[in-house]
Protein backbone atom coordinates (compact mmCIF):
# COMPACT_ATOMS: atom_id res chain seq x y z
CA UNK A 1 0.00 0.00 0.00
CA UNK A 2 3.17 2.17 0.83
CA UNK A 3 4.61 1.75 -2.37
CA UNK A 4 1.19 2.35 -4.28
CA UNK A 5 0.95 5.37 -2.17
CA UNK A 6 4.06 6.65 -3.52
CA UNK A 7 3.88 5.70 -6.93
CA UNK A 8 0.60 7.69 -7.26
CA UNK A 9 2.10 11.01 -5.65
CA UNK A 10 4.96 10.49 -8.26
CA UNK A 11 1.96 10.55 -10.80
CA UNK A 12 0.02 13.38 -9.64
CA UNK A 13 3.31 15.22 -9.25
CA UNK A 14 4.36 14.32 -12.80
CA UNK A 15 0.85 15.80 -14.58
CA UNK A 16 -0.40 18.08 -12.33
CA UNK A 17 1.14 21.01 -14.15
CA UNK A 18 -0.93 19.93 -17.32
CA UNK A 19 -4.11 18.76 -15.68
CA UNK A 20 -4.46 21.88 -13.79
CA UNK A 21 -3.78 24.23 -16.49
CA UNK A 22 -5.94 22.44 -18.99
CA UNK A 23 -9.02 22.34 -16.17
CA UNK A 24 -8.04 26.08 -15.32
CA UNK A 25 -8.18 27.31 -19.08
CA UNK A 26 -11.36 25.72 -19.97
CA UNK A 27 -13.37 26.58 -17.03
CA UNK A 28 -11.90 29.96 -16.20
CA UNK A 29 -11.64 29.20 -12.86
CA UNK A 30 -8.87 28.58 -10.17
CA UNK A 31 -11.47 27.29 -7.52
CA UNK A 32 -13.47 25.10 -9.83
CA UNK A 33 -9.73 24.46 -12.12
CA UNK A 34 -8.85 22.36 -8.99
CA UNK A 35 -11.87 20.72 -7.84
CA UNK A 36 -11.89 19.64 -11.43
CA UNK A 37 -8.04 18.42 -11.73
CA UNK A 38 -8.70 16.57 -7.77
CA UNK A 39 -11.20 14.83 -9.18
CA UNK A 40 -9.61 14.04 -12.11
CA UNK A 41 -6.93 12.24 -10.24
CA UNK A 42 -9.41 10.29 -7.90
CA UNK A 43 -10.84 8.78 -11.06
CA UNK A 44 -6.64 7.66 -12.30
CA UNK A 45 -6.77 6.03 -8.92
CA UNK A 46 -10.05 3.81 -8.75
CA UNK A 47 -8.99 3.14 -12.99
CA UNK A 48 -4.68 3.10 -12.59
CA UNK A 49 -4.76 -0.50 -13.24
CA UNK A 50 -6.51 0.03 -16.77
CA UNK A 51 -3.84 1.79 -18.40
CA UNK A 52 -1.14 0.81 -19.98
CA UNK A 53 1.76 3.20 -20.09
CA UNK A 54 2.74 6.57 -19.55
CA UNK A 55 1.25 7.67 -23.64
CA UNK A 56 -1.89 6.09 -22.69
CA UNK A 57 -2.20 7.64 -19.21
CA UNK A 58 -1.56 11.34 -20.75
CA UNK A 59 -3.79 10.37 -23.21
CA UNK A 60 -6.60 9.63 -20.44
CA UNK A 61 -5.83 12.57 -18.43
CA UNK A 62 -6.09 14.93 -20.91
CA UNK A 63 -9.50 13.14 -22.02
CA UNK A 64 -10.87 13.28 -19.05
CA UNK A 65 -9.63 16.61 -17.42
CA UNK A 66 -11.13 18.12 -21.00
CA UNK A 67 -14.34 16.51 -20.46
CA UNK A 68 -14.95 17.01 -16.26
CA UNK A 69 -13.75 20.54 -16.66
CA UNK A 70 -16.38 21.03 -19.99
CA UNK A 71 -19.01 19.43 -17.68
CA UNK A 72 -18.16 22.00 -14.53
CA UNK A 73 -18.20 24.68 -17.14
CA UNK A 74 -21.90 24.00 -18.44
CA UNK A 75 -22.98 23.58 -14.42
CA UNK A 76 -21.65 26.85 -13.94
CA UNK A 77 -22.98 28.71 -16.79
CA UNK A 78 -20.82 31.45 -15.83
CA UNK A 79 -19.92 32.60 -19.32
CA UNK A 80 -22.28 32.77 -21.64
CA UNK A 81 -21.45 32.34 -25.19
CA UNK A 82 -23.35 35.02 -26.82
CA UNK A 83 -20.79 37.36 -25.37
CA UNK A 84 -18.16 36.20 -27.01
CA UNK A 85 -20.32 36.00 -30.14
CA UNK A 86 -20.76 39.51 -30.05
CA UNK A 87 -17.01 40.02 -31.44
CA UNK A 88 -17.14 37.99 -34.91
CA UNK A 89 -18.14 40.23 -37.57
CA UNK A 90 -17.85 39.21 -41.32
CA UNK A 91 -14.97 41.39 -42.13
CA UNK A 92 -11.73 38.91 -42.12
CA UNK A 93 -8.97 40.95 -41.02
CA UNK A 94 -5.51 39.61 -41.85
CA UNK A 95 -3.63 41.59 -39.20
CA UNK A 96 -0.14 41.41 -38.45
CA UNK A 97 0.47 38.79 -35.20
CA UNK A 98 0.71 40.07 -31.74
CA UNK A 99 4.26 42.25 -31.04
CA UNK A 100 6.84 41.05 -28.41
CA UNK A 101 5.77 38.77 -25.54
CA UNK A 102 5.41 39.93 -21.92
CA UNK A 103 3.48 39.09 -18.57
CA UNK A 104 1.16 41.63 -19.87
CA UNK A 105 0.33 40.00 -23.59
CA UNK A 106 -0.13 36.78 -22.15
CA UNK A 107 -2.24 37.67 -19.01
CA UNK A 108 -4.51 39.42 -22.39
CA UNK A 109 -4.67 36.46 -23.76
CA UNK A 110 -5.61 33.68 -21.21
CA UNK A 111 -8.30 36.20 -20.44
CA UNK A 112 -9.48 36.23 -23.73
CA UNK A 113 -9.49 32.73 -24.37
CA UNK A 114 -11.40 32.53 -21.07
CA UNK A 115 -13.91 34.70 -23.53
CA UNK A 116 -14.19 31.84 -26.29
CA UNK A 117 -16.70 29.50 -26.37
CA UNK A 118 -16.39 26.13 -25.17
CA UNK A 119 -15.82 24.33 -28.02
CA UNK A 120 -13.40 26.68 -29.78
CA UNK A 121 -11.26 27.04 -26.38
CA UNK A 122 -10.89 23.36 -25.55
CA UNK A 123 -9.30 23.11 -29.14
CA UNK A 124 -7.33 26.24 -28.84
CA UNK A 125 -5.83 25.05 -25.40
CA UNK A 126 -5.62 21.45 -26.98
CA UNK A 127 -3.37 22.75 -29.92
CA UNK A 128 -1.52 25.83 -28.28
CA UNK A 129 -0.87 24.27 -24.55
CA UNK A 130 -0.92 20.48 -25.15
CA UNK A 131 0.79 20.93 -28.99
CA UNK A 132 -1.45 18.69 -30.44
CA UNK A 133 -2.07 18.32 -34.26
CA UNK A 134 -5.90 18.49 -35.51
CA UNK A 135 -6.24 14.58 -35.70
CA UNK A 136 -4.59 14.18 -32.13
CA UNK A 137 -7.46 16.21 -31.06
CA UNK A 138 -10.22 14.87 -32.96
CA UNK A 139 -9.22 11.70 -31.39
CA UNK A 140 -8.90 12.84 -27.79
CA UNK A 141 -12.55 14.72 -28.03
CA UNK A 142 -14.18 11.88 -30.17
CA UNK A 143 -15.00 14.99 -32.91
CA UNK A 144 -14.38 14.56 -36.50
CA UNK A 145 -11.47 16.18 -37.45
CA UNK A 146 -13.36 18.62 -39.83
CA UNK A 147 -15.00 20.15 -37.06
CA UNK A 148 -12.01 20.63 -34.82
CA UNK A 149 -10.35 22.56 -37.72
CA UNK A 150 -13.24 24.51 -38.03
CA UNK A 151 -13.51 25.10 -34.42
CA UNK A 152 -9.36 26.08 -34.33
CA UNK A 153 -10.16 28.72 -37.11
CA UNK A 154 -12.98 30.09 -35.74
CA UNK A 155 -11.49 30.41 -32.31
CA UNK A 156 -8.37 31.86 -33.06
CA UNK A 157 -9.94 34.10 -35.62
CA UNK A 158 -11.85 35.44 -32.82
CA UNK A 159 -9.41 35.88 -30.68
CA UNK A 160 -6.80 37.95 -33.41
CA UNK A 161 -9.78 39.82 -33.82
CA UNK A 162 -10.47 40.58 -29.95
CA UNK A 163 -6.76 41.54 -29.53
CA UNK A 164 -6.81 43.55 -32.52
CA UNK A 165 -9.43 45.43 -30.30
CA UNK A 166 -8.22 45.26 -26.88
CA UNK A 167 -5.03 44.98 -27.07
CA UNK A 168 -3.77 47.49 -30.04
CA UNK A 169 -0.84 48.93 -28.25
CA UNK A 170 0.71 45.24 -28.80
CA UNK A 171 -0.99 44.39 -32.17
CA UNK A 172 0.88 45.44 -35.18
CA UNK B 1 -14.85 29.06 -48.75
CA UNK B 2 -15.31 27.79 -45.26
CA UNK B 3 -14.27 24.29 -46.54
CA UNK B 4 -10.93 26.51 -47.19
CA UNK B 5 -10.23 27.91 -45.01
CA UNK B 6 -11.46 24.78 -43.13
CA UNK B 7 -8.06 23.00 -44.29
CA UNK B 8 -5.55 25.59 -43.73
CA UNK B 9 -6.24 25.27 -39.53
CA UNK B 10 -3.06 24.48 -38.08
CA UNK B 11 -0.86 25.61 -41.33
CA UNK B 12 -2.52 29.36 -41.67
CA UNK B 13 0.17 30.44 -43.51
CA UNK B 14 2.39 33.44 -42.24
CA UNK B 15 0.12 36.43 -42.10
CA UNK B 16 2.82 37.63 -40.12
CA UNK B 17 4.50 38.23 -43.53
CA UNK B 18 1.94 38.45 -45.80
CA UNK B 19 -0.89 40.75 -44.52
CA UNK B 20 -3.38 42.26 -46.85
CA UNK B 21 -5.95 42.02 -48.68
CA UNK B 22 -5.83 38.11 -49.50
CA UNK B 23 -4.20 38.72 -52.93
CA UNK B 24 -4.26 35.64 -54.52
CA UNK B 25 -0.76 34.72 -55.66
CA UNK B 26 0.58 35.66 -52.06
CA UNK B 27 -2.09 33.31 -50.40
CA UNK B 28 -1.09 30.49 -53.02
CA UNK B 29 2.51 30.58 -51.94
CA UNK B 30 1.38 30.98 -48.56
CA UNK B 31 -0.36 27.86 -48.85
CA UNK B 32 2.77 25.94 -50.37
CA UNK B 33 4.74 27.07 -47.82
CA UNK B 34 2.36 25.55 -45.00
CA UNK B 35 2.37 21.91 -46.71
CA UNK B 36 5.92 21.96 -46.36
CA UNK B 37 6.03 22.75 -42.78
CA UNK B 38 6.51 21.06 -39.81
CA UNK B 39 2.78 20.01 -38.61
CA UNK B 40 3.52 20.88 -35.15
CA UNK B 41 5.00 24.35 -35.22
CA UNK B 42 3.37 27.42 -35.41
CA UNK B 43 3.20 28.94 -38.59
CA UNK B 44 2.05 33.02 -38.18
CA UNK B 45 3.41 35.14 -35.59
CA UNK B 46 -0.09 35.33 -33.27
CA UNK B 47 -0.17 31.36 -33.25
CA UNK B 48 3.40 32.10 -32.19
CA UNK B 49 2.24 33.92 -29.31
CA UNK B 50 -0.02 31.24 -28.22
CA UNK B 51 2.27 28.90 -28.29
CA UNK B 52 4.80 31.16 -26.05
CA UNK B 53 1.62 31.76 -23.60
CA UNK B 54 0.17 28.55 -23.57
CA UNK B 55 2.58 25.64 -23.71
CA UNK B 56 5.10 27.92 -22.26
CA UNK B 57 3.38 29.05 -19.20
CA UNK B 58 1.47 26.24 -17.84
CA UNK B 59 -0.05 26.96 -14.70
CA UNK B 60 1.41 25.45 -11.47
CA UNK B 61 -1.01 23.37 -9.34
CA UNK B 62 -2.21 25.32 -5.83
CA UNK B 63 0.16 24.97 -3.19
CA UNK B 64 -0.57 21.28 -1.43
CA UNK B 65 -2.11 20.33 -4.69
CA UNK B 66 -1.17 16.97 -4.65
CA UNK B 67 -1.41 16.33 -0.60
CA UNK B 68 -4.49 16.95 -1.08
CA UNK B 69 -5.57 14.66 -3.69
CA UNK B 70 -3.46 11.69 -1.56
CA UNK B 71 -6.13 12.78 1.44
CA UNK B 72 -8.96 11.84 -0.89
CA UNK B 73 -7.08 8.66 -1.95
CA UNK B 74 -6.72 7.46 1.32
CA UNK B 75 -10.02 8.15 2.74
CA UNK B 76 -11.55 5.59 -0.02
CA UNK B 77 -9.02 2.92 -0.62
CA UNK B 78 -11.39 -0.12 -0.18
CA UNK B 79 -13.50 1.53 -3.28
CA UNK B 80 -10.68 2.57 -4.99
CA UNK B 81 -9.64 -1.04 -5.57
CA UNK B 82 -12.80 -3.07 -6.03
CA UNK B 83 -13.16 -0.24 -8.99
CA UNK B 84 -9.96 -0.82 -10.18
CA UNK B 85 -10.80 -4.41 -10.78
CA UNK B 86 -11.33 -5.29 -14.26
CA UNK B 87 -14.33 -6.23 -15.55
CA UNK B 88 -13.01 -9.79 -16.83
CA UNK B 89 -11.59 -10.55 -13.31
CA UNK B 90 -15.12 -9.66 -11.86
CA UNK B 91 -16.76 -12.02 -14.11
CA UNK B 92 -14.00 -14.62 -13.69
CA UNK B 93 -14.80 -13.92 -9.56
CA UNK B 94 -18.65 -14.20 -9.84
CA UNK B 95 -18.50 -17.49 -12.16
CA UNK B 96 -16.26 -18.84 -9.71
CA UNK B 97 -18.52 -18.16 -6.83
CA UNK B 98 -21.90 -19.45 -8.74
CA UNK B 99 -19.62 -22.72 -9.15
CA UNK B 100 -18.90 -23.00 -6.34
CA UNK B 101 -22.21 -23.31 -4.73
CA UNK B 102 -23.49 -25.08 -7.63
CA UNK B 103 -21.06 -27.45 -6.42
CA UNK B 104 -21.55 -27.45 -2.66
CA UNK B 105 -25.59 -27.81 -3.59
CA UNK B 106 -24.98 -31.17 -5.66
CA UNK B 107 -22.46 -32.35 -2.15
CA UNK B 108 -25.13 -31.54 -0.27
CA UNK B 109 -28.13 -33.09 -2.17
CA UNK B 110 -26.05 -36.17 -2.69
CA UNK B 111 -25.46 -36.80 1.03
CA UNK B 112 -29.33 -36.33 1.79
CA UNK B 113 -30.21 -38.83 -1.18
CA UNK B 114 -28.01 -41.14 0.70
CA UNK B 115 -29.00 -40.73 4.41
CA UNK B 116 -32.45 -41.56 3.31
CA UNK B 117 -31.52 -44.43 1.07
CA UNK B 118 -29.73 -45.64 4.63
CA UNK B 119 -32.85 -44.95 6.30
CA UNK B 120 -35.06 -46.59 3.80
CA UNK B 121 -32.76 -50.10 4.06
CA UNK B 122 -32.61 -49.87 7.55
CA UNK B 123 -36.58 -49.71 7.79
CA UNK B 124 -36.34 -52.68 5.37
CA UNK B 125 -33.74 -54.67 7.35
CA UNK B 126 -36.14 -53.84 10.49
CA UNK B 127 -39.34 -54.68 8.78
CA UNK B 128 -37.73 -58.05 7.38
CA UNK B 129 -36.62 -59.05 10.94
CA UNK B 130 -39.74 -58.03 12.46
CA UNK B 131 -41.43 -60.63 9.89
CA UNK B 132 -39.18 -63.39 10.64
CA UNK B 133 -39.37 -63.26 14.51
CA UNK B 134 -43.01 -63.02 14.00
CA UNK B 135 -43.00 -66.37 11.95
CA UNK B 136 -40.84 -67.66 14.38
CA UNK B 137 -43.24 -66.61 17.23
CA UNK B 138 -45.82 -68.07 15.58
CA UNK B 139 -44.11 -71.46 14.95
CA UNK B 140 -43.10 -71.66 18.34
CA UNK B 141 -46.86 -71.31 19.67
CA UNK B 142 -47.75 -73.84 16.84
CA UNK B 143 -45.74 -76.38 18.72
CA UNK B 144 -46.72 -75.50 22.10
CA UNK B 145 -50.50 -76.03 20.85
CA UNK B 146 -49.60 -79.50 19.46
CA UNK B 147 -47.40 -80.51 22.50
CA UNK B 148 -50.66 -79.42 24.68
CA UNK B 149 -52.86 -81.48 22.70
CA UNK B 150 -51.01 -84.46 22.75
CA UNK B 151 -50.20 -84.48 26.03
CA UNK B 152 -54.05 -84.28 26.81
Amino acid sequence: MRTEAAEFRGVVERHQRMVFSLALRVTGEYGTAEEVAQDVFLELFRSAEKLTGEDHMRFWLRRVTVHRATDALRRKAHRPESAAEEWVDDAHVDGDGVAGVGPVVEARLEELLGSLPEAMRVVVVLRYQEEMLPDEIANLLGQPVATVKSNLQRGLKLLRRKAEITMKEYVR
Amino acid sequence: MERRRASRVGTVGDEGVCAMNGQEEKSEMREQRSEMRDPLEPVTEFERELTKAFAGQRVEAPLGFAGRVMARAEREPARGKLLAMPVRQWRAWAAGAVAAVIVMGALQGERVHQEHERRVQAQRQFEAAEQITDQALAQARAQVQRAISLSE
